[in-house]
């Protein structure tokens, strides 16, 4: 099939994409949108492109605390980028197993995060980083807001009539982490996934695929992740409150992907727990 | 609309095209800049088929609208500005024969030259190469030719191909791993694929379809897509009963019920996605508006998913989806023979298990394609389409329209798979429609979500089955009672209903079993269509008595290799109980070799020290039998072949067939065969297919019979213009005729020691002196003949028990696997698939090997991965491939083949056919390797999917 007509725009600065996306949509990589546009599963009159806007770039800025990663910046870029892989190791397993090549190629972490699928790899990634969204309305007002307040429901987010500028990646050393999924193959979308962070304030997980958004589940102070049982169990019991008959589907009831998400914890704590 | 002018570089050259924004830039290559390499395969981004380069990285050209490529640099295949890299990619593909139908190849060609520029050098392992393509998806290879191919490129493999000019001494051709011909153009990206002949100005089709599984039509308001600017024509079913017939059949045998539908629903729908109402417009955009834009009334009806269930339902009007049948059963056979009773009663040991598989497509890269041209001056009617039966569709064009056969060309050049989905007519009909009406060509392509709505689907067996053993494990009687699901149709929108027959007809496999009683009843579901599907029911057949062998093995604790030893067949021609005839074969032979081959001690023992580790391995042998070259009364699977065979005055030779490739390697394989045969240098011979008006009347591409049917018919051939040769050449030589031979396009006096070219003596014959100096004491002056096979082990009188021989042919072989199961995600992982396989004399071994991997791939993509299901309304689950779970490259195992050889006794070459190996064994193989994985849990996996999930359920049911 074929999209539905809209028209195109695209705005070079943020006050003119304001104007056009009263109207439309924005597009980035759309590596969701237009299987999406396509399928006819949405339609909206104007695609707004984010590529010109002389304030949006690709670039990833690596600070002393905190990495910013661009709106326009690509999972293959984010790959290529050498600090990530050695610092954040879960993040560069995230992206690498996001999709194939030529969607890396396309599709933006941004977007990822943005499109709010409860099981997008970026999302996972970045909520266990406790990373924070920069966004920018029309008067070209900024806020940042934590991640884990982002996500308000399936597909959606928390953005009113704002765009992502960038998302800053907190850089501590010392962190320990893992991304993991279960997909039916390789690159294709998961059933569920994790992500494992542990820091001086606790350790985080997150975990899509289980709920109509990710969940957050925030540890204080655990020591011994290697061989904790408890640790695993109060993360299951958080996923439990939230868990809905929202996952269940084709690939396996809500049941058994709670399961599974059991199985890639139970995996992945000894794993991060050597690394401590 | 607004338009936008974009400019951008195209392989090293400007280019610029109006576009409107929404024009995907696959459409714009293809219809605005001749890049007809770039093709669509599904609307999700998944199957990689229209990768291209952009800016120097690899994009899928179908997710972005065109006119986001305004100032950018592209790349496709057919740039003379190629790289080295991109041509050693290319001419590795072509010498590992990593490409079959070739649908996929450019994208696929793309990704893998991209790879191997990034990675400059570098060696690569199979995980880096795997995931340099897993956006690209094949169905026809399996792909371990292409991670090979991808090697060579790169300098850290050898080709597996020779190449014509490399063998020149050859004593044969038949035999030898030749080069496919067919590769030169389809690794260029100049495949002949049907929408490639699209041009400016044809219409274009799409389709309204139901969105209710079964339901009554109450009204349908068209009101705002004829107002639609751009739409030419808007046709409900109703009103198009006034132009043509129901569906034409592809099969009337028994006494099975058609439903007599048409191509568009008239009164009621019976499956989620039936076309209602079909619109022409000037473009494929303005026409899936149009379509979108209609409003159809539905009044319920009830909804029959469950065949099981409605089995039962004939007391219900309502449920059923064709009334005047009275029934939803399309067709019910039984046979019995023997004691069958008496034997399960006094036997020492009786299985019986509840053995199924579930929904399934063949699921080729290009779906379902057509373009018809109509001249209503000329009365005549040119249709091009993506089909197996080039000949069959112009019956079934003519009978639904009226028109005789002699006024309608079929035109078919490369398909893009088939795999048996293509055998029948039925939305190819919309594109002939519309032509009749608008005076234009007009061009159908079916959406990937429309072949997942209303493709045809397979498989779909629901069986309680049963064998009784004695106390030494010889299965002494047997019973299969088999339901399968139809869909809406088994029989007019595609030829499914066969298969569970088949299913039945074959289970007591290659065993001595005398005692038989089967059940087969094909019910009528509110599912889209069910078509034939590589394998057709021999599937089934192996699934049913193998596992029940494996049952029994496991009871009576014998080794399953020893079960079947004691029950396989002792001699040869062997006759099964319900009738077909195993005419040779290695059965017992391949049994042992794969045993050998699997080096079955050493995995027992690795088996043994994983399971220690908490690891499960499985794994499983089992013997299959391939019937080949099917023949059915009553259908249009008839039991003869043809082709033209003519040497023309400059020597050369063309070879016309009605055979269909469809990515088989014909065009190599029957050079090899011709000049083999016919003594004329391969270099010489051409061979053509594809068009109803060119080539003899032929029976299309099905059930592996080009291996007989083709060759026995060029063979035929041959005989008949190897006399005329040589008694030209013993005018031209002045010596007895006997005296001539003829060899690799010389030929020669054996007294004299004279000799001269084909090109010579066809001149001669043709034009100096000519043909009543030359031949005219030949049986004909003409350097051309019709060459047509029967095969004679074919037999449609009935015995006094009623049976028949469809099937003149019988491949063997045996099939192991060995497995990795996950216990606590349920998740299979496929470590090794081994095949030894016996299809009588190799003609190319590269190609049966080739046919060999795709189908074992393809095979385990649908007992693993993929699945049509519906939910409790009748609505898809899967709309997309990703959704369906279509296999990539990581889904392809480590596949080892070798070969036994039993000459075919039917046809002078030997060779029986070939391309269903994987097809028929690897489901059972498959469901027994996991169930081994398991015997520590004692699960018990008597049905596919083999889905994680599935699995798991096993799992937990038996630990309960």
């Amino acid at each position: 099939m074929r999209p539905a007509p809209y028209t195109f725009e695209e705005p070079t600065n943020l006050t003119q994409a304001f104007v056009n996306l009263k109207d439309g949509m924005p597009i980035a990589g759309g590596q969701n949108l237009m299987p999406a546009l396509r399928m006819r599963q949405i339609d909206t009159p104007c695609l707004v492109s984010l590529e010109k806007i002389e304030s949006f770039s690709n670039d990833i800025l690596v600070a002393v605390d905190a990495i910013q990663i661009g709106a326009l910046t690509t999972i293959s870029e984010l790959l290529n980028c050498a600090v990530i892989e050695k610092e954040l190791p879960w993040l560069h397993t995230a992206a690498s197993k996001l999709g194939d090549t030529q969607v890396k190629n396309l599709a933006t972490l941004v977007g990822n995060v943005c499109w709010s699928d409860p099981r997008a790899n970026m999302s996972i990634a970045l909520l266990a980083s406790q990373a924070e969204i920069k966004v920018v309305n029309e008067k070209r007002l900024e806020r940042s807001i934590p991640i884990r307040d982002f996500f308000t429901g399936f597909q959606e987010n928390c953005l009113d009539d704002e765009l992502v500028s960038s998302i800053l990646i907190p850089r501590n050393s010392g962190d320990v982490g893992i991304y993991d999924e279960f997909s039916r193959q390789p690159n294709d979308l998961a059933l569920v996934n994790i992500c494992v962070v542990n820091n001086r304030e606790g350790l985080t997980a997150a975990i899509g695929g289980t709920c109509t958004t990710p969940i957050v589940a925030t540890l204080e102070h655990t020591d011994n992740v290697k061989n904790n049982d408890s640790i695993l169990n109060r993360i299951i019991l958080t996923l439990e409150n939230y868990a809905n008959q929202f996952a269940t589907d084709q690939f396996g009831s809500s049941r058994y992907k709670l399961e599974l998400v059991r199985v890639l914890l139970k995996r992945a704590l000894p794993i991060v727990g050597e690394q401590l | 609309m607004s338009s936008h002018s974009i400019s951008f570089q195209l392989n090293g050259e400007s280019h610029t095209a109006n576009v409107t924004p929404r024009e995907l830039l696959t459409d714009v290559l293809r219809d605005k800049a001749s890049i007809k390499s770039v093709r669509f395969g599904c609307e999700e981004g998944a199957c990689g088929s229209c990768t291209i380069e952009m800016d120097g990285r690899t994009v899928k050209s179908c997710m972005i609208p065109a006119v986001r490529a305004n100032g950018k640099s592209i790349s496709t295949i057919e740039g003379s500005d190629l790289s080295e890299i991109t041509k050693k990619v290319q001419a590795a593909f072509a010498s590992c024969h990593a490409l079959q139908c070739g649908y996929c190849t450019s994208g696929m060609i793309m990704s893998a030259a991209n790879l191997l520029t990034k990675n400059s050098g570098k060696t690569l392992t199979d995980e880096e190469i795997k995931n340099g393509i897993a956006g690209n998806i094949c169905r026809c290879t399996g792909y371990n030719n292409i991670v090979h191919a991808i090697k060579v490129a790169n300098g850290q493999a050898e080709p597996l191909a020779e190449s014509e000019s490399s063998l020149v001494q050859s004593d044969s051709w038949i035999g030898k791993p030749l080069q496919r011909r067919e590769d030169k153009r389809l690794v260029t990206g100049k495949g002949r694929f049907v929408d490639n002949y699209g041009e400016y100005g044809d219409l274009h089709a799409a389709v309204a379809r139901s969105t209710k599984a079964h339901a009554k039509i109450l009204n349908i308001n068209t009101q705002v897509a004829e107002k639609m600017s751009g739409v030419r024509r808007v046709i409900t079913g109703a009103e198009a009963k006034k132009y043509w017939q129901p569906l034409a059949p592809t099969m009337e045998l028994l006494d099975l019920k058609l439903p007599k539908r048409y191509a568009l629903a008239v009164d009621k729908v019976v499956f989620y996605g039936e076309p209602v109402v079909l619109v022409i417009a000037d473009d494929p955009y303005i026409a899936e508006d149009a379509a979108e834009s209609i409003k159809i009334q539905y009044e319920d009806l009830p909804v029959n998913t469950d065949p099981t269930a409605i089995i039962s339902a004939i007391d219900e009007p309502e449920r059923l989806l064709y009334p005047e049948w009275k029934t939803n059963t399309q067709v019910e056979v039984r046979f019995e023979h023997g004691e069958v009773n008496t034997v399960f009663d006094s036997a020492d040991l009786v299985i019986e298990e509840k053995i199924g598989s579930h929904r399934y497509s063949a699921m080729p890269m290009e779906t379902r394609v057509a373009r018809a041209d109509y001249d209503k001056d000329e009365d005549h009617l040119i249709i091009r389409a993506s089909t197996q039966i080039a000949h069959q569709m112009r019956m079934a064009i003519g009978q639904v329209f009226g028109i005789p056969e002699s006024r309608i060309e079929v035109l078919a050049g490369d398909v893009g798979g088939g795999f048996g989905a293509k055998l029948s007519v039925d939305s190819e009909y919309f594109a002939v429609l519309g032509t009749m009406l608008c005076h234009k060509p007009v061009r159908w392509s079916e959406t990937r979500t429309g072949w997942m709505h209303a493709g045809p689907g397979a498989r779909d067996y629901h069986t309680t089955s049963r064998a009784a053993f004695d106390r030494n494990g010889t299965v002494i009687a047997m019973e299969t009672d088999i339901v399968a699901d139809m869909g809406c149709d088994g029989a007019e929108r595609g030829c499914g209903i066969g298969m569970p027959l088949n299913g039945g007809n074959y289970a007591p496999g290659p065993y001595t079993i005398e005692n038989y009683r089967t059940n087969i009843r094909c019910v009528v579901t509110n599912k889209g269509p069910y078509n034939a599907y590589r394998g057709y029911g021999k599937d089934l057949a192996n699934m049913l008595i193998e596992r029940l062998l494996d049952q029994a093995a496991d009871k009576l604790e014998i080794d399953p290799l020893e079960i079947r030893k004691r029950n396989l067949l002792t001699k040869y021609p062997f006759q099964l109980v319900t009738g077909p005839i195993i005419e040779n074969g290695t059965l017992r032979e391949c049994l042992e070799k794969l045993a050998k081959n699997m080096k079955l001690p050493e995995l027992r023992k690795e088996q043994a020290n994983a399971l220690r580790e908490g690891r499960h391995l499985g794994l499983a042998l089992v013997p299959y039998i391939e019937p080949a070259g099917a023949t059915f009364p009553g259908s249009t699977s008839q039991n003869y072949e043809s082709i033209t065979l003519r040497i023309a005055a400059d020597g050369s030779v063309h070879v016309i067939t009605g055979i269909q490739s469809l990515g088989q390697g014909i065009e190599t394989v029957y050079a090899q065969v011709c000049a083999d045969q016919l003594g004329c240098g391969i270099e010489d011979v051409t061979v053509s297919w594809g068009d109803t008006k060119a080539s003899p009347f032929g029976s299309g591409t099905f059930s592996s019979r080009g291996a007989m049917f083709a060759v026995g018919a060029i063979i035929n051939a041959t005989e008949k213009l190897l006399p005329r040769i040589k008694i030209g050449a013993s005018v031209i030589f002045e010596c007895d005729p006997s005296e001539v031979t003829i060899k690799n396009g010389i030929i020669s006096c054996l007294k004299s020691e004279l000799a001269i070219s084909f090109k010579e003596l066809a001149f001669a014959a043709y034009v100096q002196p000519g043909a009543e100096i030359i031949l005219a004491d030949a049986d004909s002056p003409l350097l051309e003949a019709l060459g047509v096979y029967r095969h004679p082990q074919v037999n449609w009188k009935p015995d006094d028990l009623g049976r028949m021989q469809f099937y003149p042919a019988h491949a063997n072989g045996a099939a192991g696997a060995l497995v990795e199961v996950d216990v606590e995600t349920g998740k299979v992982d496929v470590k090794k698939i081994w095949m030894v396989a016996d299809h009588g004399v190799i003609l190319n071994p590269l190609i049966l090997q080739g046919q060999i991997k795709g189908s074992i791939v393809q095979q385990l993509g649908g007992t693993i991965y993929e699945n049509l299901e519906y939910d409790d309304e009748g609505k898809p689950l899967a709309n997309t491939l990703k959704e369906y779970g279509m296999p990539t490259v990581w889904a392809a195992p480590e596949i080892e083949i070798d070969h036994l050889v039993s000459k075919s006794p039917s046809t002078s070459v030997g060779a029986k056919g070939a391309g269903e190996d994987g097809s028929i064994a690897t489901s059972t193989v498959l469901m027994a390797a996991v169930e081994d994985a398991l015997r520590v849990h004692n699960v018990k996996v008597m049905s596919c999917p083999l889905s994680p999930f599935k699995v798991k359920e096993m799992i937990e049911k038996a630990m309960e």
